[in-house]
C-alpha cells in the first residue's frame, strides 16, 4: 500500500488511527500496540499476501535468535552467543541474497563463464532490505548487550511498524522500544497530531508535486533508444531532473513516515538534512539517507576497523563499505559502480583532508563564500555524475548518458530555438529527450528549493517556534482542518496521474 | 463537557477546512483552470449553436494546468476569432475535440490552416464538438446545410466515431435499430432542473472545476482504488459487423444531409500516432481495424475523397522526427498534426477528381470567395 494512495489515505490510516486511539483511551496499551502490529502486517500484506509469511518467519527467527542471545548472556556462554549471532546473520543474509541477488549472481556467472544457468523468476519482496537490516542491527545490539527484548508483540511492532516498514528509516531497537513502552505514547495529543500531519503533508507535497512533477523529464533520457545520440542539453537535463526527483521522492517518503509516526507520538529519526547543501562528500553522507549511513558506519565500517588501522586500511574500509552500500541498493553492476564512485570520492576527500592538515595554506580559517559555493557545487556535481549509474538500467545506458554529458555528441540545440539563436555555432535538431523551456523552469525552481529553502524539519521547527497561536487548542484544530484539505488536494493530484511508487520501494 | 469540547473542536476543524478552501478558490481563480464550453440551450439547433454566443472558455490539462489557452466563442458558440455568416457557402470542417481544438491557438487549427492554404481566411468554418461521433456529424451536417449551404465539407474521423454512434444519450445524436438497418435519433435535453441549476452554480467554483476537469477526480475513482480487484479494462472493439453497419449508414446519409456530392466531402482518418513513436504506447482501439479499413474502401468506392492519415504521419515522422500531438500529456494534435491534416484536406478538395471531373474547389475560386 502506498502512502499516497486513496486506500491508504481514506481507509487504512483513518481506521488504524481511530482504533489505536480508542484502545489507548481505554488504557488497553498492549491491545493498542498489538493492533498497530496487526495493521502494519495488513499494510504489508496488501501488496502481496504471500510475502507476509516471509516477513513473519523472518521476525520469528530473529526474535528467537535474540532470545537465545539473551539466554547466552544470562548463562555466560559467550562462545555460544557468537555462534548464534553468526548463524542468525548468515540466515538473514542468505534470505536477502536469494531474493535480491540470486538472479544477479547467475547472470554474472553466465556472462563471465558462458554458462547457461537459469533460475525461476524471483520476485523481490518489498522492503526486504529494510526489515533485514533493522533486524541485523537488533541482533548485533543484543549480542553486544545494548538491548534486551523478550516480548514478541513489541518486537513485531518494532519491525513491522508501518511508517518505516517498506522504505525505512532504518531503525535501532534502542531508539524505538522505549517509545512503544511509555504510556504517553498511547494518548491522543493534538500538538503531535498536528506536527505529524504537517510533516506528512510536506512529504506528500514533495512526492506528488515536486518529484512526480519533474519525473517526466527523466525517462526519455535514461530510456532513450541505444541508437539515439543524447545531446549535452538533453543529458544534463535528464540527469539533473533525476537528481532532484530522487531527493524529493525519497525525502518526501521519509517526511511522510516521520509524520505518520508522530501522529501516534512516536519519533522516527530524521533521514535527510538538505544533502545537496553539503560542501564535501563526507558531509553529503551525513545528510543523505542518514539512517542507512549510520547503519553502514556502525555495523560495517567500524567493525571492519574504521579509521583505527592506518590510512591504507581506512581507505580500503571506506571502499568496501560503499561498494556493499551500493550493492544493498540493487543487484546490478551499475549499483556497484555507484557505490565504488562514492567510495572513491570519500577516499579523495580523506586524502584532501590529510593534505589540509599538513599544509596550512590549503585550510584557511574561514572559507570564503565563493570557496564554500565552489565546494557545494563540486560536491553536487560529483553526486550527480554518480546518480547516472544509480538510475541507468545498464552500464551501456549509463555510458551513453555520460557521453552526452561531456559533449561527445555535440552541443545540439532544439530546432524551435533556431529562429532565436540561429547565430550560435550549434547544430539545431529535434531533441527527442528534451522537455523544452518548462524543463528548464522545473530544474531551476527545484534547485532553488534544495539550495535556499529550509528543509522539512526546519520548516516545522520554525512553525513551532514562531507560531505561538498553535499553542491554543482551537488554532490547532483549525490548522488540522486546513491541512486535511491540503492532503485531500494532494491525494487527488496524485490520483490524477495514477499513484506512482516511491523510488526506494525498489530497494 | 466531553461533547462540548468535541463540538468545539469540530467547529474549528470545519473553520480550517473552509478557510483553506477559500484560499484555494482565490488562488485558482487567477490560474488557467479548465472552463469547459457551456452547452447552448438552443436545443433544436444544437450543436450548430454549440454554446451560448461569445462564451468565455479556458483550457488546460492535468494538475499542472499545462498548455493553457483562453478564448471566447463566436456568434454560433464555436471556437473561431470571427463570426460565421448565414448562407456564406463556406467549407465546413466537422469533428470532435480535435476540430474543436481548444488546446491550440486558432491559427494552428486544421480549419485555420486549411483556410490559409486556400487563401481565404474566413472561408472555412470549424464545427468541432467534443465527444461527437459519426452519427453526430450527420445530424450536424443537416443543420449546417440549412444554415450555411456549404460548398465542401471536411470530416475528421477518429477512433471511436463508429462504435460511439451506437451509444444513446440525452442531448446527442445516436443510431438505433430500424428493422434491418439503422436510423438517426436525437434525444433532446430535458429542461433545466433544480439539480442542473445547482450543478451549474457549483461548476462556477474554481476549486470544483479544478477537481472535476483538471484532476478528473470522481468518487468512483476513489472507490475503484479501494476495491481489491482492479476494474476490468473496457473490452477492445470486437464488433466489426455492427461498426460496418454504421459505416454503410453514415456513407449513405452523409451526402444528402450535407447537400453535397460525395466528391465534395473529404474524409480524414486519424491514426494512433503514439504507436508510431513507441509501439508500447499504442492505445486500445474502440473501432476495429477492419471497420476502419471498410470505411476507407466503401467511401472511396462511393466517390468520397478519403485520406488515411496513418501512412502520412508515419512517413513524415520517419523523416522529421517531429511529433504531431501534445505528447506525452495529450493525444490531441498540435500545430504540426493539424498542418498535416490541413494539407491532406486541401489536396483532396482542389485536386481534380478521377474520370476528369472538376475538383470540388478551385484554389483561386476559394480565394476569390
Amino acid at each position: 500500500m502506498l502512502f499516497n494512495s486513496y486506500e491508504f489515505l481514506f481507509l487504512f490510516l483513518p481506521a488504524t488511527l481511530a482504533v489505536f486511539f480508542v484502545l489507548s483511551g481505554q488504557r488497553w496499551f498492549k491491545a493498542a500496540a498489538a493492533w498497530l502490529a496487526l495493521a502494519s502486517i495488513f499494510f504489508y500484506g496488501y501488496w502481496s499476501p504471500r510475502y507476509v509469511v516471509l516477513l513473519l518467519v523472518s521476525i520469528a527467527l530473529n526474535f528467537s535468535a535474540g532470545r537465545a542471545l539473551l539466554w547466552c548472556h544470562a548463562h555466560e556462554r559467550p562462545g555460544r552467543a557468537r555462534l548464534v549471532l553468526v548463524v542468525a546473520l548468515v540466515a538473514n543474509l542468505l534470505a536477502l541474497a536469494w531474493f535480491k541477488y540470486a538472479n544477479f549472481f547467475v547472470a554474472s556467472v553466465n556472462g563471465v563463464a558462458g554458462t547457461g544457468w537459469t533460475l525461476p523468476e524471483i520476485v523481490l519482496p518489498i522492503g526486504i532490505s529494510f526489515f533485514t537490516f533493522t533486524q541485523i542491527a537488533f541482533l548485533v545490539d543484543t549480542y553486544k548487550g545494548k538491548v534486551r527484548e523478550s516480548k514478541i508483540v513489541p518486537y513485531t511492532l518494532f519491525v513491522t511498524f508501518f511508517p518505516h516498514l517498506i522504505a525505512g528509516p532504518v531503525l535501532h531497537h534502542a531508539e524505538m522500544m522505549p517509545q512503544f513502552d511509555r504510556q504517553s505514547t498511547y494518548r491522543f495529543r493534538t500538538h503531535n497530531f498536528l506536527i505529524g500531519t504537517a510533516f506528512f503533508a510536506l512529504g506528500l507535497f514533495k512526492k506528488v508535486v515536486l518529484a512526480d512533477g519533474i519525473q517526466p523529464y527523466v525517462g526519455p533520457v535514461f530510456e532513450a533508444d541505444p541508437g539515439y545520440a543524447l545531446s549535452l542539453l538533453e543529458a544534463w537535463g535528464g540527469v539533473l531532473a533525476y537528481t532532484l526527483q530522487l531527493y524529493f521522492d525519497f525525502s518526501g517518503y521519509s517526511d511522510m513516515a516521520i509524520g505518520l509516526s508522530k501522529m501516534i507520538n512516536v519519533d522516527l529519526p530524521l533521514n535527510f538534512n538538505s544533502p545537496y547543501k553539503a560542501a564535501n562528500i563526507a558531509e553529503f553522507w551525513r545528510r543523505w539517507h542518514m539512517t542507512l549511513s549510520r547503519f553502514l558506519r556502525d555495523y560495517l565500517y567500524i567493525p571492519l576497523g574504521g579509521n583505527r588501522r592506518g590510512e591504507a586500511q581506512r581507505y580500503a574500509n571506506l571502499m568496501i563499505t560503499m561498494l556493499l552500500g551500493g550493492l544493498w541498493h540493487g543487484a546490478g553492476w551499475t549499483f556497484v559502480i555507484w557505490g565504488g564512485l562514492h567510495g572513491l570520492y570519500l577516499i579523495v576527500h580523506q586524502a584532501w583532508q590529510g593534505l589540509r592538515k599538513r599544509f596550512a595554506i590549503l585550510a584557511p580559517e574561514r572559507p570564503s563564500l565563493l570557496g564554500h559555493g565552489v565546494a557545494v557545487l563540486v560536491t553536487f556535481l560529483s553526486v550527480v555524475v554518480a546518480w547516472v549509474f544509480f538510475r541507468a538500467t545498464s552500464l551501456d545506458a549509463a555510458l551513453r548518458v555520460l557521453q552526452g554529458m561531456v559533449g561527445l555528441n555535440g552541443l545540439a540545440l532544439p530546432l524551435e530555438w533556431r529562429e532565436s539563436f540561429g547565430a550560435l555555432p550549434a547544430q539545431f535538431r529535434v531533441l527527442e529527450a528534451w522537455g523544452g523551456a518548462r524543463q528548464f523552469a522545473w530544474i531551476g525552481v527545484l534547485l532553488l528549493f534544495v539550495w535556499s529553502v529550509p528543509n522539512s524539519q526546519q520548516i516545522i521547527e520554525l512553525l513551532k517556534k514562531h507560531a505561538a497561536a498553535l499553542r491554543r487548542d482551537h488554532w490547532r484544530w483549525m490548522s488540522l482542518g486546513s491541512l486535511a484539505v491540503v492532503v485531500f488536494l494532494l491525494a487527488a493530484i496524485n490520483g490524477s496521474h495514477g499513484s506512482s511508487e516511491f523510488i526506494y520501494f525498489n530497494f | 463537557m466531553f461533547m462540548a469540547r468535541l463540538l468545539s473542536r469540530l467547529f474549528w476543524f470545519a473553520c480550517g477546512v473552509l478557510a483553506m478552501l477559500l484560499l484555494l478558490e482565490v488562488a485558482l481563480r487567477v490560474m488557467p483552470v479548465s472552463v469547459p464550453l457551456p452547452r447552448s440551450d438552443q436545443h433544436s439547433r444544437w450543436p450548430l449553436q454549440y454554446t451560448p454566443p461569445h462564451a468565455p472558455y479556458s483550457y488546460s490539462i492535468g494538475w499542472k494546468m499545462q498548455n493553457a489557452h483562453r478564448g471566447v466563442t463566436n456568434n454560433y458558440g464555436h471556437v473561431a476569432p470571427f463570426d460565421f455568416v448565414r448562407g456564406s457557402h463556406p467549407v465546413i470542417v466537422m469533428g470532435d475535440s480535435f476540430v474543436e481544438s481548444l488546446m491550440n491557438d486558432y491559427p494552428d487549427s486544421l480549419q485555420a490552416q486549411l483556410a490559409h492554404k486556400l487563401g481565404a481566411p474566413e472561408s472555412v468554418y470549424g464545427l468541432g464538438v467534443s465527444g461527437m461521433s459519426a452519427s453526430g456529424y450527420v445530424g450536424l451536417g443537416a443543420l449546417a446545410r440549412d444554415e450555411f449551404a456549404p460548398s465542401a465539407a471536411v470530416i475528421l474521423i477518429t477512433d471511436g466515431d463508429l462504435s460511439e454512434s451506437l451509444v444513446p444519450g440525452a442531448g446527442s445524436y445516436f443510431l438505433v435499430p430500424d428493422g434491418a438497418g439503422l436510423k438517426l435519433r436525437y434525444e433532446p435535453l430535458r429542461g433545466e432542473s433544480l439539480t442542473t441549476k445547482v450543478r451549474k452554480a457549483i461548476g462556477d467554483i474554481a476549486v470544483h472545476r479544478y477537481f472535476q476537469v483538471n484532476l478528473q477526480f470522481s468518487l468512483d475513482k476513489v472507490f475503484a482504488g479501494l476495491r481489491s480487484e482492479p476494474a476490468s479494462a473496457p473490452r477492445a472493439g470486437d464488433d466489426t459487423p455492427r461498426q460496418q453497419q454504421v459505416v454503410d449508414w453514415f456513407l449513405d446519409a452523409l451526402p444528402a444531409q450535407l447537400g453535397l456530392a460525395p466528391g465534395c466531402v473529404a474524409l480524414l482518418l486519424d491514426s494512433d500516432r503514439y504507436a508510431l513513436y513507441k509501439p508500447e504506447l499504442a492505445s486500445a482501439r474502440k473501432d476495429t481495424l477492419q471497420a476502419r479499413a471498410y470505411l476507407i474502401a466503401q467511401a472511396r468506392m462511393r466517390g468520397f475523397q478519403v485520406a488515411d492519415l496513418e501512412p502520412v504521419f508515419r512517413a513524415q515522422y520517419a523523416r522529421d522526427r517531429i511529433k504531431f500531438d501534445h505528447y506525452p500529456i495529450d493525444r490531441h494534435w498540435n500545430r504540426v498534426g493539424h498542418g498535416v491534416a490541413a494539407e491532406q484536406a486541401k489536396q483532396l478538395l482542389v485536386t481534380p477528381l478521377a474520370g476528369g471531373q472538376r475538383a470540388c474547389l478551385a484554389q483561386d475560386a476559394a480565394a476569390a470567395r
